[in-house]
């Protein structure tokens, strides 16, 4: 008996502790789980922020990128987030017809890339690509078309419906084929051997040998090879051109921490934030880094782009459509 | 003979049970509320879920008829091969609580495009080509779970079968087929119809399995469309409204079989078993196939012994994830064990009093079986919602782990609680004890030995769950099994592989330690 | 005649060794603590148990590696022996027909077996139905239809009530005579077996008693059974 009175007092204790921490202002900040993991850009940029701000900066995470945004909406914000870090582009229409945010007044201007939005700032973009592995696949597809011909290619890619990257294809395949979008799904069906729920998943099944492409970015070699050294994991480069995606940050409403949040979204845009973009979150920063950061840009050089789209949400929707139409039949 | 006088502790003991109903029935309203209130209520296109439940009950189907069948044949050779008892069925018992997640990443580990049986085959060449990410590996991962299920029923139910019986037959010249046939309907197959219910829940609620498995949109069961309802669409009715078809069609099939049953009888203990001479030398075979079969996920313990990194143990995320999932799992289970004694007695006084009430407590509480966690879940978010977020995560996820436990506990404790109910009610009637007295001079030392081993097999299933934590876990509450799934997901095999590994070498001494201790005890 | 020839068995600390012969057609009581080894010796004649070495002999064949089934041995026990989902009728034809077929010769051959064993029930009758005594009686018309030479009988009757025990007795003595079998009675209630027999196996210790029959009188002097009998 006395042992569990013992260890009821452990746990009273474990369970108070966090009301005991001592109070200062608070940033707390909403992304994805691989932002703020141990080997994600997160805890840099926190130390970073944290010797400027004076303030104590705290990350909430979900599991993907998919799920912030219906985080927020389910509960209206009231866990009081201030800032929603991790929207791409494509669900920059859907994240304001749901009213959950405020307007900035940060000057976007002079960026690597042309942006203007009273809502959100970017903070990184990059390109999709299928990632291979040059020692097994040989003579890699250099377009679409021909990528849908060789039928012997399996693909990974990612669930449009939950997952950033997997929308970004849908986006990608819409902007080439337009009406024919559909058709097109329907040719590469039987090449897709896995479809995952978010990135990491299908790029790590991937990894593993499970398929010889996976959806990802043009960055995504830049890490094996700075990381690892190694040289074998290319990106296909097609000659339609390549989608990009802009992943951007927005202050939420009954955010409860106003200034603060003004003010992280102020040194987003700067080199304290952006320098931990490249090798933490493998993407291209929105400030030119070209010369600081000249390793990465030769280990991921940009592709041939496609214009930059800001699809509505029914747009959107229809992208999806198109690929669930050929899943079904 | 009627109860006419109850004593304070009377109340204080049911007092849980009602908090219990009250908070169910709180719920089941607001939810309600919330159903009738929703003004987008036109836009559940039930019929675009038709596959989804279609393929939820396909898949349920066939793995919980493998598993049966499987089941059957595995407690069949176990068996014959006159091995310790105790040894199988604690075996078979361990294989079943196994954290989810462990048997389906050890089998991904084996089955998989760069598996071990692939690098086997590989070396053989021989073409190997199996996607475990399909609907072969939900089956296959799900089955293995039911097997050890079934196994241990069948097996049980088979050394059960008095000793005399397989003499008579023996001398008699019966064949061994047909002595086993004479015997299914008697003994084999009585009181199978609760763990054919059971094993289909099971094959049912698999989430995390299709969770982990599923390679394709088109292998998506409900409750996986209630997890993408809620995290990824924000659409907490339809969540709620896909885990009411399912709970309607698991209750309209099983309510048929089960209205008969108001105990299980699973779990009965063993006797002294026959020892079969002459048995055939194949069966020893087929054991250690057996034996094989269900060590296969254990082969990922030796890469995750191999990828030893202490520093991957001094993280504040890892030791988050434990402290919080110990926690979890005592509240749990501390929820839990409250309120089946108190249903307990609440069930044992309507028996006292031949009151036939008892069958509703029963229903009460096994109900909790058939509710889809994720249902529940999605339910207590917006009660939680409504509350404006008052109950912490770590509360919530014990919460529904408890209700999930509950049933199980209720169901193991039972037949013992209500052993010599009538004759123990008549001493306390006359000599007066207290029904709190009864509880703890009486109750509790009566079903000790299996409370301590239902408490340990459900501190283990709570402390593998992953359910409801993917739901409500944040950047401060994480489980080791969340945790393990996330560095998995995030590519960080080896940590993962260690720290599961890891983690099944604690459950194994959490299952296994007060067991032994409890019979160095008895043996003193 | 039944030739047991230094039948050695051992089971965690206890071991037997038996040694004794059997003339044809006699009933035989077998007396002793229980634990003594009257079941572990039913059990080697009958196949349950393998023994660690030794023989038996029936008839001048050497039975000791037989199944079961092979062997000219009836059993019969306490209880278990009949299954009670079945009817009488199946329970008594399976000693002979497996798959339980109601041919008009099996009919005939089940309604005989019944008028001797003193059976005036409907045999479409599930032996769940039946009082203790007609259930024995069930049991022992299935061993009466195999037409197997010897019987064992271990503790047969223990769970009846003693009138009805004393009718089985003087059945079983008349049955075993008619049917010149060698019976052997397994019971801890000495009195009762006298009332049909004077022979008797005294197990003490894992072992026959001067290895061979021995009638009340030769017991009482044994000093074994006199502190067994007290």
């Amino acid at each position: 008996m006395k042992g569990l009175t013992m260890n009821f007092k452990i746990i009273l204790i474990i369970l108070l502790l966090p009301f005991g921490a001592v109070a200062k202002e608070e940033l707390k900040i909403f992304t994805y789980g691989s932002f703020n993991s141990d080997w994600g850009p997160g805890p840099n940029i926190e130390k970073e922020f944290e010797t400027i701000c004076n303030c104590d900066l705290i990350w909430n995470t979900a599991d993907s990128s998919g799920a912030l945004l219906s985080r927020v909406k389910l509960t209206n914000n009231k866990e009081g987030y201030d800032i929603l870090l991790g929207l791409d582009d494509s669900l920059v229409d859907e994240a304001k017809k749901n009213d959950l945010f405020l307007k900035h007044s940060v000057n976007t201007n002079g960026l690597d890339i042309d942006w203007s939005d009273e809502y959100f700032t970017p903070f990184d973009y990059g390109y999709f690509s299928f990632i291979y592995d040059s020692e097994k696949l040989n003579q890699p597809p250099k377009s679409f078309n021909e990528l849908a011909e060789r039928d012997e290619i399996s693909i990974i890619i990612m669930d449009p419906r939950y997952s950033t990257p997997g929308l970004g294809l849908a986006k990608w395949i819409n902007q080439i084929y337009k009406e024919g979008a559909s058709n097109f799904w329907s040719e590469i069906q039987d090449q897709i051997v896995i479809t995952s729920k978010s990135w990491s998943d299908g790029y790590g099944l991937f990894l593993e040998g499970e398929s010889d492409l996976v959806l990802s970015y043009t960055t995504s070699p830049a890490y094996h090879s700075l990381i690892e050294g190694s040289q074998k994991y290319k990106s296909l480069n097609f000659e339609e051109g390549h989608a990009s995606q802009i992943e951007v940050m927005g202050i939420l409403k009954n955010a409860s921490n106003l200034d603060l949040a003004k003010s992280f979204l102020e040194f987003s845009l700067t080199n304290g934030f952006q320098q931990h973009i490249p090798q933490g979150n493998w993407m291209y920063p929105v400030l030119n880094l070209k010369e600081t950061q000249k390793d990465f840009y030769d280990a991921a050089p940009l592709p041939v782009s496609l214009d930059q789209v800001f699809p509505s949400s029914t747009e959107k929707d229809k992208w999806i459509a198109n690929w669930e139409n050929s899943i079904i039949d | 003979m009627t109860n006419l006088y109850l004593d304070k502790g009377a109340y204080f003991i049911r007092l849980p049970y009602l908090v219990y109903l009250f908070f169910i029935i709180t719920l089941f309203i607001t939810t309600l509320y919330f159903l009738s209130n929703a003004d987008n209520f036109s836009d559940f296109k039930f019929f675009s879920y038709f596959n989804t439940i279609k393929f939820t009950f396909f898949q349920a189907f066939l793995a919980c008829s493998i598993s049966s069948i499987a089941g059957f044949i595995f407690g069949l050779i176990l068996y014959l091969s006159n091995k310790n008892p105790k040894v199988i069925s604690s075996l078979l018992n361990f294989c079943f609580i196994l954290p989810v997640i462990f048997v389906s990443f050890g089998s991904i580990f084996f089955y998989s495009s760069n598996g071990i049986l692939s690098i086997i085959f590989h070396w053989l060449s021989v073409d190997y080509n199996v996607n475990v990410f399909s609907l072969k590996g939900i089956i296959y991962v799900t089955s293995y779970f039911n097997i050890a299920f079934n196994a241990n029923f069948f097996y049980r139910k088979l050394i059960n079968i008095p000793e005399n019986y397989i003499k008579v037959l023996q001398s008699n010249g019966i064949p061994f087929l047909k002595s086993i046939k004479l015997q299914l309907k008697n003994f084999i197959f009585s009181g199978y119809s609760s763990v054919l219910i059971l094993s289909f829940i099971f094959c049912i609620g698999n989430f995390t399995i299709v969770y982990i498995l599923s390679g394709s949109p088109n292998l998506t069961t409900i409750e996986l469309a209630i997890y993408q309802s809620i995290i990824f669409d924000a659409d907490l009715m339809r969540a709620i409204l896909l885990g009411m078809t399912q709970l309607i069609i698991i209750m309209v099939i099983s309510l048929s079989l089960i209205s008969k049953t108001y105990t299980f009888s699973t779990f009965a203990s063993y006797k002294k078993s026959y020892q079969i001479i002459d048995k055939p030398i194949f069966i020893d075979y087929f054991f250690w196939i057996i034996i094989v079969y269900f060590s296969i996920p254990f082969i990922v313990l030796i890469k995750g012994i191999f990828s030893f990194n202490l520093q991957s143990l001094l993280t504040v995320n890892f030791l988050n994830s434990f402290i919080n999932s110990l926690l979890v799992s005592i509240i749990s289970l501390t929820i839990s064990s409250i309120l089946t004694l108190s249903s307990l007695n609440i069930y044992r006084s309507f028996l006292d009093n031949n009151s036939s009430f008892h069958k509703i407590i029963f229903i009460s509480i096994a109900l909790l079986l058939f509710v889809p966690s994720l249902s529940l879940s999605a339910m207590i978010f917006y009660f939680n919602f409504q509350l404006n977020f008052i109950f912490k995560s770590i509360w919530i996820v014990s919460l529904i782990n408890s209700f999930f436990i509950t049933p199980i506990m209720f169901i193991f404790l039972s037949s013992k609680f209500i052993e010599n109910h009538n004759s123990e009610h008549r001493n306390t009637l006359l000599f007066n004890i207290k029904s709190l007295t009864r509880l703890i001079k009486i109750d509790l030392p009566k079903i000790r030995n299996e409370f301590l081993l239902v408490s340990t097999t459900v501190f283990v299933l709570s402390l593998g769950d992953l359910t409801s934590v993917t739901i409500f876990n944040n950047s401060s509450f994480k489980t080791i099994p969340l945790y393990i799934s996330q560095l998995y997901s995030n590519y960080r095999y080896n940590d993962a592989f260690f720290i599961l590994s890891l983690f099944i070498i604690f459950i194994f001494l959490i299952m296994y330690l007060p067991t032994f201790l409890l019979q160095k005890n008895a043996k003193n | 005649m039944l030739k047991i020839n230094k039948l050695k068995y051992k089971i965690e600390k206890s071991s037997f060794e038996f040694d004794f012969e059997l003339k044809s057609s006699q009933l035989v009581g077998v007396i002793g603590k229980s634990g003594s080894g009257k079941s572990t010796l039913f059990n080697l004649l009958s196949g349950f148990l393998k023994p660690i070495e030794g023989s038996i002999y029936f008839s001048n064949k050497n039975i000791t590696n037989l199944k079961p089934f092979d062997r000219d041995i009836s059993i019969l026990f306490q209880d278990h022996n009949n299954f009670n989902h079945l009817t009488i009728f199946e329970n008594i034809i399976l000693g002979i027909d497996s798959d339980m077929k109601r041919t008009s010769n099996n009919l005939k051959l089940v309604r005989s077996i019944m008028k001797k064993v003193s059976l005036n029930i409907d045999l479409d009758k599930k032996v769940s139905n039946l009082s203790g005594g007609e259930q024995q009686r069930v049991s022992i018309a299935r061993s009466l239809l195999r037409k197997k030479s010897i019987l064992l009988l271990d503790e047969p009757f223990n769970s009846l009530d003693p009138g009805l025990r004393k009718i089985l007795y003087e059945d079983i003595k008349t049955m075993s005579f008619s049917h010149k079998l060698i019976t052997l009675i397994s019971s801890h209630l000495i009195e009762e077996l006298r009332n049909v027999t004077d022979k008797f196996l005294f197990i003490h210790q894992g072992k026959v008693a001067e290895n061979k029959i021995l009638s009340f009188r030769q017991l009482k002097s044994l000093k074994a059974f006199r502190e067994y009998s007290q």
